[in-house]
This record gives C-alpha cells, sequence and structure tokens, in this order.
C-alpha cells in the first residue's frame, strides 16, 4: 500500500506532461456545457408553417395573425391549394400544413363546429407530435377553464433537463473512458510487464489508475455545475453534499466499467470501440435523450440494468427537483450495487501471471 | 493488380482476424435498429398521475375516472394535502397532479378556482404533451358532468403525413445510417492508415515499387465493402422488421449513400494524413467526427431550433446533408428532382476532402 | 572502372537540434557489401532513410542506381528493397500470409525465390499457419528477414538486421547475404555485431552524424578498436557458490499442444553470474517468465529466494529485479522520476531514495541527465539506467532478459562493468544474451535447445568439451541438435 502514493504521484506527472490531456480535461466539460444544451434540445420552435386559407376572411386571417404571434410557429406562405402546400413540404420548406376551409367565419358565427385540417410531416415525431398539439391547443384555445402548473422548471427551459444529463455523460467519459485507455495504453507499450514483476498488488495498481481520474472527475463536476450557473443560471435545487455524495458511487460504477474492458483489451482500437458501444447504448437506454417510461416493458427491463438509468434519475432529481438524500437512497443503493460488482469483477479478471 | 489484389486481401485478414471490433461492427446497425425502432419513443404512456382533493366525492371521483379510463394515464395516488403532493413529486413517484377546488361539487368554487394541472415539468416536452392530454380529457369530463352540451369550438382535424403511426424509427433510421457510414469509413479508414505509419510497416511499403496511392485506396475498400454490407444490413431491418418503407426509389437512395459513403472516405483519409498516432486518430475522429455528427446533423436533434450559429456549423457536417437526402427519399418519396440541392453539396465537399488529402498525402516519412 | 551505384555528397539532415547527419558523402561500387557500424544515434538509420529516398536531406545530394532520391524517388522505389530497423510484421497475418504479401508487393512470389530464403525460412516454416503475433521475438526478426529477402532488388538496404537473433540464425542469415551478392546484388548494412562487420567488404564508422573513417574491416576495427573491440573484462569469480538461491526441478511450460519448457532442472548458487543461452524460439523467455513469477509453470516445481514461484510468486517479486527484453522504464518520466517510482514501489525508505539515487546516477554517469525525459535517452544509456533500477532495492536476484540488444561494443562493455559490481556486492546475475563474448563473462552457462537444457558448466568446462575454441563453437554444435535445423 506504501507503493500507492508512489504510484499515483506517477500517474500525475504522466498525466501533466501529457501535451494533450490536461487541454481536454479542461476544455471537454466547457465545450460540453456550453455547446451541447443549445444543440441538444427537444424543444421544438419556429416550425414552419403554409397555410391555405380557403375562407380569406377577417376570422380566418385573425387566426393566422394569432398563430404567427406564438414563439412556435413562422409562416411562411399563404398557398392557393392544399397540393402547392404539400410540394412546399416535400422540399422541406414546411413542417407544417394548416388549411381553413371555406365557410370558416360564417360557421363561427353561427356557432357551428367547425373542421380545420392541420398535416404535419411526421417523419420527425417529436417535431410533427408537439407541433400539431401546439397548433391545436391555438386552434381550439378552449374554453376549458383548467390551468397548468408547471413544477420545478416553470419556463419549460430544454437546457435545465439536459445540463444535469450532460455531467453525467462528463463522469462516464473522464472516470470510465480515460483509465480504461490509460491501461490499454501501458499494456500496449509493455510497461504493465514491469510492474508485473514487482511486488505492487492489484488492487494498489489499479487503485493507482483510479484515483487521479476520480479527482478530476470532482474537479470537472464542480466546474460544470459553476458554469451552469454563470451562463444558464441554473443552481441545484437540492443539497451540493448530495450530489457530490452520489457522484462519488457513480464515479466508481463508471470507473469499474472501464477497469473490465480494458483488462479484456489488447489494443487501445479495440478498448475504444468496444467502451463507445457499450457506452451509447447506455446512454441511449439510460432516459438521458428519451423518457424511460415511453419505452416498451422489455426495454424497461433492461433498462433496470443500466447505472447509468439510475444516476441519470438521481442527478435530475437532486439538481432539479431538490430531492432529499432520503428520497434518491434506494436509487444509490442501486448504484453502490452496481459499484461493488464491477469492481470486484475488474480486480478478479486482472491477472498478474498468465 | 496483382499487387492491388494482394493487398486487398491482406486488409480483409486484418479485418476478419480482429473477430470483437468486426463484431462490434457488424452488430452496431442491429442493436442501435433494435433499440431506435422499439425502445426508443417519445411517446406519451404510463403517467402516473395523483389526484388531490380535499373532499375525494363524487364528482371528483367521476373526473378521475374518466382520467383513468384513458390509457395514457394511471392514477396512482389520492393525496390530502399539497404537503403530501410536493413529497411525491420530489421522491420520483408521480408526474402529473390534478389537484381540484374545495367545493367541486356544489359548483360553488370560483372560476380562478378551477382545477389545475401541476406537471413535473423537469422534462418539459413530456410535462407539455401530458399536461396537454390531461387538459383534454378533463375538458370533456367537465362538460359531461356539467351537463352543458360542448362549446362547438374549432375542431382540429389532425394528420400525420409519412409517418402516421408516429413512429420514431421513421425519425431514426437515416440518422444511424449517416452515423454508422461515418464511423466505419471515416473513423476505421484513419485508424487503419495510420497503425500502419505507427508500427512501422508504411515504411517498408513506400519503397516497395507499389504506387503509394494503390497502398491507401487498398485500405480503402474493404470499409467500402463493409459499410455497403451495413447499408443493406439497415435497409432490410428497417423495411421488414421495422416496417419502414423505402417510398421513394431506390436506385436514387443507393446513389446518394455511395457519395456519402465516398466523402466519409475522404474524410478518412484526410485524418489518417494528419495524425501520426492511432490515439490521435481516435480523438480526432471522435471529436471532429462523431460528436458534430451526432449532435448537429438533425438526427437526433432538431437544427431548427438551435442557435444561428450552430445551424451555421451544421452546413459543414456532411452527415447533416446525407441524412436529409435519406429522410426525404427513402421516408417522404420525395422525387430526385428535389434533391439536386444536397446532393450537389454532398459532390462538392467530396471533390474538396479529396483534394485536400491528396495534397496532403506524403509520399516520404516526415 | 564503373560508375558507382550509390553516391552521397555532403549529406546532413537535422531533427529540431540535433544534427543527425553533418555532411555525410561516401559511395558504394555495384555489388559491393558495404557495412555501416556505429554506436546508437549515430544517424545510421536517417542515412538509411535518405537513402531508401523516405525522407528529404536538409542539403546535399544523394544518387541510387543512377538516380536523384529527391527528384527521381519512384525509380528509385523500383530498383531497391529496404529492411528498416524496426521491421514490423502484420501481427494478425499468418508466418505465410505474410511472406505471401510481401513477395506480391515486390513483383514475385515465394517459389520464385524460395531457394534465396529457405536456410532460415525452414526453420519457420513449422509455424507457417502461426500469426506473426504468436512468435517469440527471434523468431518474428527471422520472418521479418526472409520478408525482407524474398525478392531480388539491384540494392539492398538493411538496418540492423540481426538485433535479437542468435548466432546460428545470423551464420545463415550472412550465408545469405554472400549469395544474393554474388548474383550481383549491392549490399548495404549496419549491424552491431563486429563478427559480422568482418565479413563486408568495406564498412564505415559513423559516430555523432560523421563518418570517422572508410577502410576494410580490419583497418577499421584496428583504428577504432577502443571503441569496436574493447579488451575483454577480467573478473574475480565469485567463491562461496553453496546455496542455491535459484533451484528448479522438472519444470513444464506447455501452451495448449506446445510444450515451451520441456522439464528442465537447474541450479543457481548465491553470487553467481549465471548465463542462460539457447536459440530463439528455444525456450528462455518463458522459463524466465515463470521463474520471475510472471507466467505460472504447467507442472513441476521451482525455488527462488526460497519461494514457490507457483504459489508465492508475490513473495518472489519481492526479492527479485527484472530487466525485460522490451525496454520498459517509463518514457514520458524523467530518470529520477523512474528511480523515485520504482524505489517507492520496492518499499526503499523515503529519506534513503534522494542520497542513493544520486549515488547511483554517479556511479553510471547520469547525474547531468537528472531531469532528461527517458525517451530521449541514447539506447546504451536506457540499458544502462533500467539495471541500475532493477538492482535499486538491492535484490538477492536480479533477471536481465537480452539487456545489450542493438548497441556497440564499447557500451556493452560497460554494461558488464555495472554487472560486474553488482555481483561484487553479492547480487546474483541471471542473464539470457545473444552474445557469445558475453557468455565467456558469465560463472556458469546453460544452453537451451527445443525446451530441454542440454548443457551446463562454466565456459572454460564447455569448451573443453565440446572441443571448441570459443563459446561460438559450442553454441552451433548445440543448436545443431536441434530438431529445426535436422535436414
Amino acid at each position: 500500500m506504501k507503493a500507492l502514493g508512489y504510484l499515483i504521484e506517477k500517474e500525475f506527472k504522466q498525466l501533466m506532461r501529457n501535451s494533450f490531456l490536461p487541454r481536454m480535461i479542461v476544455i471537454f466539460p466547457c465545450m460540453l456545457l456550453i455547446v451541447f444544451p443549445w444543440a441538444a434540445t427537444l424543444e421544438v420552435e419556429d416550425l414552419q408553417l403554409v397555410a391555405v386559407d380557403n375562407d380569406h376572411s377577417q376570422t380566418s386571417l385573425r387566426l393566422l395573425h394569432q398563430i404567427e404571434a406564438s414563439d412556435y410557429f413562422r409562416l411562411m406562405q399563404t398557398c392557393a391549394s392544399y397540393e402547392e402546400a404539400l410540394t412546399w413540404m416535400e422540399r422541406g420548406k414546411a413542417d407544417l400544413i394548416l388549411e381553413i376551409p371555406k365557410d370558416f367565419e360564417k360557421d363561427r358565427q353561427l356557432n357551428r363546429p367547425t373542421e380545420i385540417l392541420i398535416a404535419a410531416n411526421a417523419v420527425n415525431g417529436t417535431k410533427g407530435g408537439l407541433g400539431s398539439s401546439y397548433l391545436a391547443q391555438i386552434l381550439s384555445d378552449a374554453s376549458s377553464q383548467t390551468s397548468i402548473r408547471y413544477l420545478y422548471n416553470p419556463n419549460l427551459d430544454y437546457k435545465h433537463f439536459m445540463i444535469p444529463a450532460l455531467m453525467t455523460m462528463m463522469l462516464v467519459l473522464i472516470c470510465g473512458f480515460l483509465p480504461a485507455l490509460n491501461i490499454v495504453g501501458e499494456k500496449e507499450t509493455g510497461t504493465i510487464e514491469q510492474i508485473n514483476v514487482t511486488p505492487v498488488g492489484k488492487v494498489t495498481f489499479t487503485l493507482a489508475k483510479l484515483l487521479p481520474y476520480w479527482l478530476i472527475g470532482f474537479f470537472v463536476l464542480s466546474v460544470a455545475m459553476l458554469l451552469a450557473w454563470l451562463i444558464y443560471g441554473l443552481i441545484p435545487a437540492g443539497n451540493l453534499g448530495t450530489i457530490y455524495f452520489g457522484a462519488a458511487i457513480f464515479i466508481l460504477v463508471a470507473s469499474g466499467i472501464g477497469l473490465i474492458i480494458s483488462n479484456y483489451s489488447a489494443t487501445m482500437q479495440q478498448a475504444m470501440l468496444v467502451m463507445w458501444f457499450f457506452i451509447m447504448v447506455m446512454i441511449l437506454m439510460s432516459g438521458l435523450l428519451t423518457p424511460i417510461s415511453s419505452m416498451p416493458d422489455w426495454a424497461q427491463q433492461i433498462a433496470a440494468f443500466n447505472p447509468l438509468k439510475y444516476f441519470v434519475e438521481f442527478i435530475r432529481m437532486v439538481y432539479l427537483k431538490g430531492s432529499h438524500l432520503a428520497d434518491v437512497m434506494n436509487r444509490l443503493c442501486v448504484l453502490l450495487c452496481f459499484a461493488l460488482v464491477f469492481n470486484v469483477w475488474a480486480v478478479v479478471s486482472y491477472r498478474k501471471q498468465q | 493488380m496483382k499487387q492491388f489484389v494482394a493487398f486487398i486481401r491482406k486488409e480483409f485478414y486484418h479485418i476478419l482476424r480482429d473477430k470483437r471490433t468486426m463484431l462490434i461492427l457488424l452488430g452496431m446497425p442491429v442493436v442501435q435498429i433494435i433499440l431506435f425502432g422499439f425502445a426508443i419513443s417519445t411517446e406519451v404512456k404510463n403517467v402516473r398521475t395523483a389526484i388531490l382533493s380535499p373532499s375525494y366525492d363524487i364528482a371528483v371521483q367521476q373526473v378521475a375516472e374518466r382520467l383513468g379510463a384513458n390509457e395514457y394515464f394511471q392514477i396512482t395516488e389520492i393525496v390530502r394535502s399539497p404537503e403530501e403532493l410536493q413529497d411525491e413529486f420530489r421522491k420520483g413517484n408521480i408526474d402529473l397532479a390534478i389537484v381540484f377546488p374545495t367545493q367541486y361539487t356544489n359548483y360553488s368554487y370560483k372560476e380562478e378556482e378551477a382545477i389545475q394541472i401541476i406537471a413535473d415539468a423537469s422534462e418539459p416536452n413530456l410535462a407539455l404533451t401530458r399536461s396537454n392530454y390531461a387538459q383534454n380529457i378533463l375538458a370533456q369530463a367537465e362538460s359531461e358532468l356539467k351537463g352543458t352540451a360542448a362549446q362547438p369550438a374549432v375542431i382540429p382535424n389532425l394528420k400525420l403525413l409519412y409517418n402516421p403511426q408516429m413512429k420514431s424509427a421513421y425519425n431514426f433510421v437515416p440518422g444511424v445510417m449517416g452515423l454508422i457510414l461515418m464511423i466505419i469509413c471515416a473513423m476505421m479508414t484513419s485508424i487503419a492508415i495510420v497503425r500502419e505509419k505507427e508500427t512501422g510497416t508504411m515504411e517498408i511499403l513506400l519503397v516497395s515499387p507499389v504506387r503509394p496511392i494503390f497502398v491507401i485506396l487498398s485500405k480503402v475498400v474493404p470499409y467500402l465493402v463493409l459499410s455497403l454490407v451495413n447499408l443493406a444490413t439497415i435497409l432490410l431491418l428497417s423495411r421488414f422488421v421495422l416496417d419502414v418503407p423505402v417510398s421513394g426509389s431506390i436506385i436514387g437512395l443507393l446513389f446518394v449513400s455511395l457519395l456519402f459513403i465516398l466523402v466519409s472516405l475522404a474524410l478518412g483519409l484526410l485524418i489518417s494524413c494528419m495524425a501520426q498516432t492511432q490515439a490521435a486518430a481516435l480523438l480526432v475522429s471522435a471529436m471532429v467526427l462523431m460528436i458534430p455528427t451526432i449532435l448537429l446533423s438533425g438526427m437526433i436533434f432538431n437544427i431548427e431550433s438551435m442557435p444561428g450559429i450552430l445551424q451555421v456549423l451544421s452546413d459543414f457536417i456532411p452527415a447533416r446533408w446525407y441524412i436529409d437526402l435519406v429522410r426525404k427519399i427513402m421516408i417522404e418519396g420525395v422525387p430526385m428532382r428535389y434533391v439536386w440541392n444536397e446532393t450537389g453539396i454532398l459532390l462538392l465537399m467530396l471533390v474538396i476532402f479529396v483534394s485536400i488529402s491528396l495534397r496532403l498525402f506524403k509520399n516520404r516519412l516526415n | 572502372m564503373m560508375e558507382p551505384i550509390v553516391t552521397i555528397s555532403g549529406i546532413s539532415k537535422r531533427y529540431g537540434n540535433v544534427e543527425a547527419l553533418k555532411a555525410v558523402s561516401f559511395s558504394v561500387e555495384r555489388g559491393e557489401l558495404f557495412g555501416l557500424i556505429g554506436p546508437d544515434g549515430s544517424g545510421k538509420s536517417t542515412l538509411f532513410r535518405i537513402l531508401t529516398t523516405l525522407l528529404l536531406p536538409d542539403a546535399g545530394k544523394a544518387t541510387v542506381c543512377g538516380f536523384d532520391s529527391v527528384d527521381d524517388y519512384t525509380q528509385i522505389r523500383r530498383c531497391i528493397g529496404y529492411m528498416p530497423g524496426k521491421f514490423s510484421l502484420y501481427q494478425d497475418l499468418s508466418v505465410k500470409e505474410n511472406l505471401d504479401f510481401f513477395a506480391t508487393i515486390f513483383h514475385t512470389s515465394l517459389q520464385t525465390n524460395y531457394d534465396q530464403i529457405k536456410d532460415i525460412y525452414r526453420q519457420i516454416e513449422p509455424f507457417n499457419n502461426r500469426r506473426a503475433g504468436a512468435l517469440s521475438g527471434g523468431m518474428k526478426q527471422k520472418l521479418a528477414l526472409c520478408c525482407a529477402l524474398i525478392h531480388k532488388p539491384e540494392v539492398l538496404f538493411l538496418d540492423e538486421p540481426t538485433t535479437g537473433v542468435d548466432p546460428v540464425s545470423r551464420k545463415e542469415f550472412w550465408e545469405m547475404l554472400r549469395r544474393l551478392k554474388e548474383q550481383g546484388v549491392t549490399i548495404i548494412v549496419s549491424t552491431p555485431f563486429m563478427d559480422e562487420a568482418r565479413r563486408c567488404d568495406r564498412i564505415a564508422f559513423l559516430q555523432e552524424g560523421e563518418i570517422r573513417g572508410i577502410d576494410t574491416p580490419e583497418n577499421i576495427l584496428m583504428r577504432f578498436r577502443s571503441v569496436l573491440c574493447p579488451p575483454g573484462l577480467e573478473h574475480e569469480r565469485y567463491e562461496d557458490k553453496t546455496d542455491p538461491i535459484i533451484r528448479v526441478e522438472q519444470l513444464v511450460k506447455k501452451f495448449g499442444s506446445f510444450t515451451a519448457v520441456d522439464a528442465i532442472s537447474f541450479e543457481v548458487k548465491k553470487g553467481e553470474i549465471f548465463g542462460f543461452l539457447g536459440a530463439n524460439g528455444a525456450g528462455k523467455t518463458t522459463a524466465m517468465r515463470m521463474l520471475t513469477g510472471l507466467s505460472k509453470p504447467t507442472s513441476g516445481k521451482a525455488i527462488v529466494s526460497g519461494f514457490d514461484v507457483a504459489t508465492q510468486a508475490e513473495e518472489v517479486k519481492r526479492h527479485i529485479g527484472y530487466m525485460s527484453q522490451k525496454f520498459s522504464l517509463y518514457e514520458d518520466l524523467t530518470v529520477w522520476e523512474n528511480v523515485r517510482l520504482f524505489a517507492g514501489i520496492y518499499g526503499v525508505p523515503k529519506s534513503e531514495i534522494a542520497p542513493r539515487t544520486e549515488a547511483m546516477l554517479h556511479r553510471i554517469g547520469l547525474e547531468k541527465e537528472r531531469n532528461t525525459l527517458v525517451r530521449e535517452l541514447p539506447l546504451g544509456w536506457k540499458q544502462r539506467l533500467a539495471f541500475s533500477v532493477a538492482i535499486f532495492h538491492e535484490p538477492e536476484l536480479v533477471f536481465l532478459d537480452e539487456p545489450t540488444g542493438g548497441v556497440d561494443p564499447a557500451t556493452r562493455r560497460q554494461f558488464w562493468e555495472l554487472i560486474y559490481q553488482a555481483a561484487n556486492r553479492g547480487i546474483t546475475i541471471f542473464v539470457t544474451t545473444h552474445y557469445m563474448d558475453e557468455a565467456e563473462y558469465c560463472d556458469r552457462i546453460s544452453m537451451m535447445v527445443d525446451g530441454q537444457i542440454r548443457a551446463l558448466d562454466t565456459p572454460a568446462n564447455l569448451k573443453r568439451q565440446f572441443h571448441a575454441e570459443n563459446m561460438d563453437e559450442v553454441f552451433q554444435q548445440l543448436a545443431e541438435t536441434s530438431k529445426h535445423v535436422k535436414k
């Protein structure tokens, strides 16, 4: 165990001497937080609308103005016929077509039910679906008296939803990906052989590889939280201590996965590809981008074995809703189990002797 | 020519011998198609709903039942106090809550005390859709309850074109195609070339009588084949497993795919000309190709919703144009004459990348 | 007189601040066997790369086969063959596939030129379908030789082709070169072995990027004998050799159906310098890996420093030092940081590390390089440092796996002085080598053939037993008994 200090010292020296990694560790989270939330938005706005007004009345005009006034739509063109509007859509210049029937004004005045056609390009499900329901909502701007209150994110800002998820991704990449590549790198240069004939135990060796990345993980997480506050004005609603506590457990999980993969890979290319594959599947199945609750049952059952799912839920709950430690305890316990299993597996599969 | 064939055979050996990489390269499209096709969706269902009503009487019960009968909503809880509600939200047990006014049954509440919907908006899109659904159902239920015939307002007649069942596969298949072809052609090719530099075999190959450009071309061919295999897998899977038809011209689709493959190969070549180590090639591919492709190509996220500067950036991403093309040709069945624009841009990119990499390609070590 | 086939005039090349070549000029006649010798980092590889058109010279002019190396590089590439110092095979291709591939790109085939390479190829032919990556280091080098010699170019450039190859195969390789020369091929070859240098028509001695002399081998070796033929080392044989520190009984290692180490038994006494010799692929490295606890024996017993390697590998590791064939200090750490790291790993007390490091660096003459990155040191210095690091914690026993590959005789001699110093302090040395002059420096030698130990005695006794003049002959005779050499 005494050797641990020396090994960690060595890891840090190597890291600092690398021309690329230290820069990446600083720039990567900044980039991710500055660019990603703007790009990774499933918010739908500025939808291109083409209208076919068969009525040409005051009422129909007023309706079109009303639609244009909303943030969501941009009225591109008023076409003469539905067919013409369709060519707009085919050429990718319209997402939605609104067709106002001939006797629209008359019907409205007589209080007769009127049907308005909304045609949406549903190739992009989110866009088509959300767009048409926005439009429907404006149209039926109904006499409904029900009011809606949005908790935790009253402005429905998608960026707030994404930011905690981005922190998760950062931790996976820095605490899982980097140590894995590092170990495979030592395999490739042959220095691992030299370590293997020394009395350094496998736990010590593994720990020496991980600890620096854990520290970096915490550093990056702190930078990310600071940036989230400075750029997006998002402050964690929950306790900072809880966030760090959960992150500590999750870091163990991520590095465990990285270690297992590095033990089974001979070359960096292999490690990278395998890692990339698993991380991609895990991210897709974690509810980071799309909700778990919308998945079919079988997929939800698979997702139950995805550690990322629990951490994404955890950090969103604490960050956005201000959940207490007690509220998220069960999720942390599951994560702890994952951490245990992965790390035991990693230590067992690391071979000093063939 | 014999040399060229020998080279290509050697490259195939390399690929075929590394079983794990092979498995991932060929399995990735299958897994992605299955995930995107079946697992990933944004449809609203299983909305866990709580009812907060000071007096859970017959009227409240009727409305609540009406909501619960809907396939989307599940009434999981009936709570008495706002504090309890707050608690359930914080624990992540409910997504939506319906708050009834005190005097609901007697209609003696004031207008501004009407039913309130509270949504957990930490996921904003879902919150919006969920609460819209709930609002509609509640409005119907209420008007029935009050006996007043619904005000015949405007009835929107919704028509979802091209993807009537709102399958997310329609949206994702083009994206998966773009991403996978990009990975195989650009990333794998660049690594394969740089690996020869790193191990030192490039020295001998350069000194051999074979023209250096053929050395490079022979590295490209197997990945071209591999990506065609993947393209076929994706198309077959999406046709027969996901039921996503190719509604446009299949020839056109193959043509633009081939064009995109060539663009990606040229990009891979470009990276390999600049990178000296495999690690560098990997990182450059990841930073310059993968992340921007996932983010800015419109495969998951809408380009229109991004700030202007990112939209401009996305114009430089080849996958963006390819995904656009596939969406139009394959899913919307747009005739080819409407897509010359995008095709032209890809062609232009191909010419630019090829000429830059030919210029950078070195016949010597540096 | 015929036009020289290779002429070089005033070639200079610098990398950043380092001048690799300073106005080098010479010419090579058609059909000549021309040797390049010089210490590591003297610019040999750079010269090869310029001649093979891979690098552009900063100044000067080189012509090969009458073509200019800068303007007509495509013509040059058509008429030359080249084997780089770091010849790398395709690890995932089989032996045969590698050969076929290189044959085809040089416009020939294995059948056409089989005779040309058969002497060496026969030894690896049994492993035709094995992947190159699974071959031992020396076997890989032999395959690389075959790949480089498969075609018959006008000029052949070979950059240290025999590093890590056993003496028998080296001899065969030089026979092959001689036959090529008879067929009119011009050969330019660099080598760290002086017996090989003697077989050239002329040699050039390159030092610090400058040609110090070009002449017949005899004249050059005479003129620069202080560097190239240093006098042998004298060493007081250690007397108290009663306690065995290594005891091996019927040790076996199998990989599948292949028996790499076939029931070997021997003892190494405390304080002795024990040479562990054998042809490439005879099982030396495998045996050594078992003794150091890196690999588990299939059966048999080995006790190292009083601990069983099969069950107490970690205890063994605490008591030994190890320097591997594949050079393995951390290249991106400085000299001082490497020493500190390994000292710390072996539990040298913190207060002792600094003074002992200073003393050690002083001893090996590296005190000025304290803060230099290991990657920037010349190979000979790295080897001395690696050895000193391996014995820094004063182990009872140190394993050295081909510690002096690829360096000139003077540097090797300096290295052996260090070994003797360590031996005088009572450290047992267990060393493998392909240099037969080094074998003479050992107290006792074992010879491995096909996984078995065929001879074990002092060098003097072995020479007497085999009626040989030097160790080289002993080695040749023993290697003849291998089943792979039998015709």
